[in-house]
């Protein structure tokens, strides 16, 4: 019943009028990033974080959480309409989404998928409310080597689900620790690969990171193919039949439930949970040669599951401080830029910070519907904007996104220098999901345990003494073990080729 | 692609040579455990060995089949060519002329430029609708940052520029 209380509680901040409005405004930017096909959720959480620098931290996080889980009502959007998925998650919702409008069904298909949505995201919220208790509890009993060891297990899963090459996953996650250690050193305060260069005295800034290996990369990557955009398909009426919405029952539960519990996993995208749902749907369905000429459960799961990963995925960030995907890592950067630390000492020093946040997720969720639903009309006439105007002011935005952070134009180069490295990491298959994670979370890592050899006086046996830390250590080296017998039969031919990418 | 991969694998090894190398100059161990050099020392020697693995995977690779055909035909290109290669060139060239003129120029002149050139020669927008979104990014969006989001963007440095309000 206290998670009850707590949650009224936070539903008093965030019912304040200028909560209300961060929250309707993070709801209009997150669907008009899920929207355009040029960026996607991480870039584009990124790219929005200076509009928040003015706001107190529980206006900017409310805003910025729910543009995060608002990129994947508005994906749904385009994959339906014009074959193109606005983001990675909701790829799959191109087959039968696009089908669906083809046979004039576009508005069923995206009533049915912004219901399931709502409901997605809703009970992955509930989820998040009743396991915030016990899981902040239990993290609460964890000192530096128990996090350090959770930190390991979480890039462990990242980097096993990361991509098709193990080595290539581990060069990323490395990389992604190296260049954490650029800056002041988290226990000393000495400089480390900061090349006499003040604007790196603090660490590389992850905003223009992201920003170009997440959405400058993006617009190179489509600069390869002409500038035309594509013709969209008529909306029709919104209103499903009896048949659609019974077929949609089952695909929703199940993807509510199938999203939340990957939301919890480090390194399971949103792609992959919808991509789950499609295929388990398909393998279910009494009809699965329907799959692929226009099936409403193809819509109604995927876009279920996707949603309730979204807000799943939040649950460990909230409870224990782990980010799970890379937006998520974006997040957290900006909790830490806003000066909180995101695991349970945040849920006993700032209760009303996180409880309004987390309320804010419900309310958000109630303006998505309505942002997707009956204004979706909107956002179709946003789509006829032509990609030759878009992706110039995309990159505008994102030359003030990367500036804006610290009022520095060596920001800016950082941004452009990722984006042609991410451009470049996309063409070798690199993954690019861990280098973000062990990014954002190098530092916190690097300080868990440089302070359990102190507390050991450097003896490093400290990190099998304690038994959960042991535990933890043990399942990362069988999640990497696991991965690395499962891919590497095939890595030899695959060394230089492959595709499919986890870049959302 | 296979000679592509081969130099990024090099070039992984250098990074984590070089990396290995500066770590050296910091303190490795204190005697309250792992110092500055710790770390990098470390993750660079792992990066270092996961680079040659990469480079060794490469090279035991068979070179792509395909080669019935003659040589490399269906061997998938690394980089694009023609009108393709010069629009992703175009756009890092704006990217890094811009970074460099945001400064002296301020943000409005040179955020104008960048926008004109964007739309008019990759974007084949035209002149009016142009004009038009150039200005509502580099005028707009300085007074709407500067003025509604605390965003301070670069006045020019040229004092003839500031002078105008720009």
């Amino acid at each position: 019943m206290d998670a009850l209380h707590d949650l009224l509680m936070g539903f008093s901040v965030a019912l304040a009028p200028g909560n209300l409005l961060y929250a309707f405004l993070g709801s209009a930017f997150g669907t008009l990033i899920g929207v355009l096909p040029g960026i996607g959720p991480a870039a584009g959480t990124a790219l929005l974080i200076p509009l928040t620098a003015r706001l107190d931290p529980t206006g900017a996080i409310i805003m910025l959480t729910a543009i995060f889980y608002g990129t994947q009502y508005g994906g749904t959007i385009t994959s339906i309409l014009l074959n193109v998925p606005g983001e990675a998650a909701s790829a799959i919702t191109c087959i039968d989404g696009h089908k669906m409008a083809l046979k004039g069904r576009a508005g069923a298909a995206l009533s049915i998928a912004a219901i399931g949505s709502f409901i997605g995201g809703l009970f992955a919220t509930i989820a998040l409310v009743f396991l915030a208790g016990p899981l902040t509890k239990l993290a609460l009993e964890f000192g530096p080597v128990e996090f350090f060891a959770l930190m390991i297990l979480g890039i462990s899963l990242m980097m096993g689900l990361a991509g098709k090459s193990m080595v290539k996953a581990l060069m990323m996650g490395i990389l992604g620790l190296l260049l954490a250690m650029v800056g002041m050193d988290p226990v000393r305060g000495a400089p480390r690969f900061t090349f006499g260069k003040m604007e790196l005295m603090d660490g590389l800034n992850f905003v223009p990171v992201i920003m170009g290996l997440f959405g400058l990369s993006d617009i190179l990557e489509n600069a390869e193919e002409s500038l035309d955009s594509t013709k969209s398909a008529k909306v029709g009426s919104l209103i499903p039949s009896r048949e659609e919405v019974k077929d949609s029952v089952g695909p929703i539960a199940r993807g509510s439930l199938m999203g939340t519990i990957l939301g919890l996993i480090p390194g399971m995208t949103g792609s992959m949970a919808s991509f789950l749902s499609y295929s388990t749907e398909k393998k279910i369905s009494k009809h699965p040669e329907r799959f692929g000429e226009g099936a409403v459960e193809g819509v109604a799961g995927p876009e279920t599951a996707n949603n309730a990963h979204a807000n799943g995925a939040l649950i460990p960030l909230f409870t224990l401080g782990i980010p799970a995907s890379p937006t998520v890592a974006v997040l957290m950067g900006a909790f830490l830029m806003n000066g909180l630390i995101p695991g349970p000492f945040l849920f006993r020093e700032n209760p009303q910070l996180v409880w309004g946040v987390i309320a804010s997720f419900f309310i958000g969720n109630v303006i998505l519907l309505i942002l997707n639903l009956p204004l979706v009309g909107v956002w179709v006439k946003m789509l006829k904007i032509p990609y030759s105007i878009l992706f110039a002011v995309i990159l505008a935005f994102m030359v003030i996104g990367a500036y804006g952070v610290e009022n520095s134009v060596f920001d800016v180069f950082i941004m452009l220098l990722f984006g042609v490295l991410g451009y470049l990491f996309k063409k070798f298959d690199f993954p690019m999901a861990p280098m973000i994670l062990t990014l954002i979370l190098g530092p916190t890592m690097e300080r868990s345990l440089r302070r359990s050899m102190e507390m050991s006086q450097g003896d490093f046996s400290i990190l099998f003494a304690s038994p959960i830390a042991a535990g933890l250590l043990i399942a990362s080296l069988i999640v990497l073990i696991t991965s690395a017998l499962r891919v590497f039969p095939g890595t030899r031919k695959k060394a230089t080729s492959g595709s499919g990418s986890d870049r959302k | 692609m296979r000679r592509a991969s081969l130099a990024a694998g090099i070039v992984f090894l250098v990074f984590s040579l070089i990396v290995m190398v500066a770590s050296w100059s910091m303190e490795y161990y204190s005697s309250i455990g792992p110092g500055p050099g710790f770390f990098p020392f470390w993750l660079s020697l792992a990066l270092g060995l996961l680079s040659i693995a990469w480079i060794v995977q490469i090279l035991r690779s068979a070179p792509k089949s395909g080669n019935k055909s003659g040589k490399g035909k269906e061997e998938e290109r690394f980089l694009p060519r023609g009108t393709a290669l010069l629009r992703l060139l175009s756009i890092v060239g704006a990217l890094c002329f811009m970074i460099i003129l945001m400064e002296p120029l301020g943000f409005q002149l040179s955020m104008f430029a960048f926008m004109i050139f964007l739309l008019v020669v990759l974007g084949r927008v035209k002149i009016l609708t142009t004009l038009i979104i150039a200005a509502g990014s580099s005028f707009g969006l300085f007074q709407v940052f500067t003025m509604l989001l605390d965003v301070q963007l670069p006045h020019a440095a040229i004092p003839f520029l500031a002078g105008i309000g720009l």
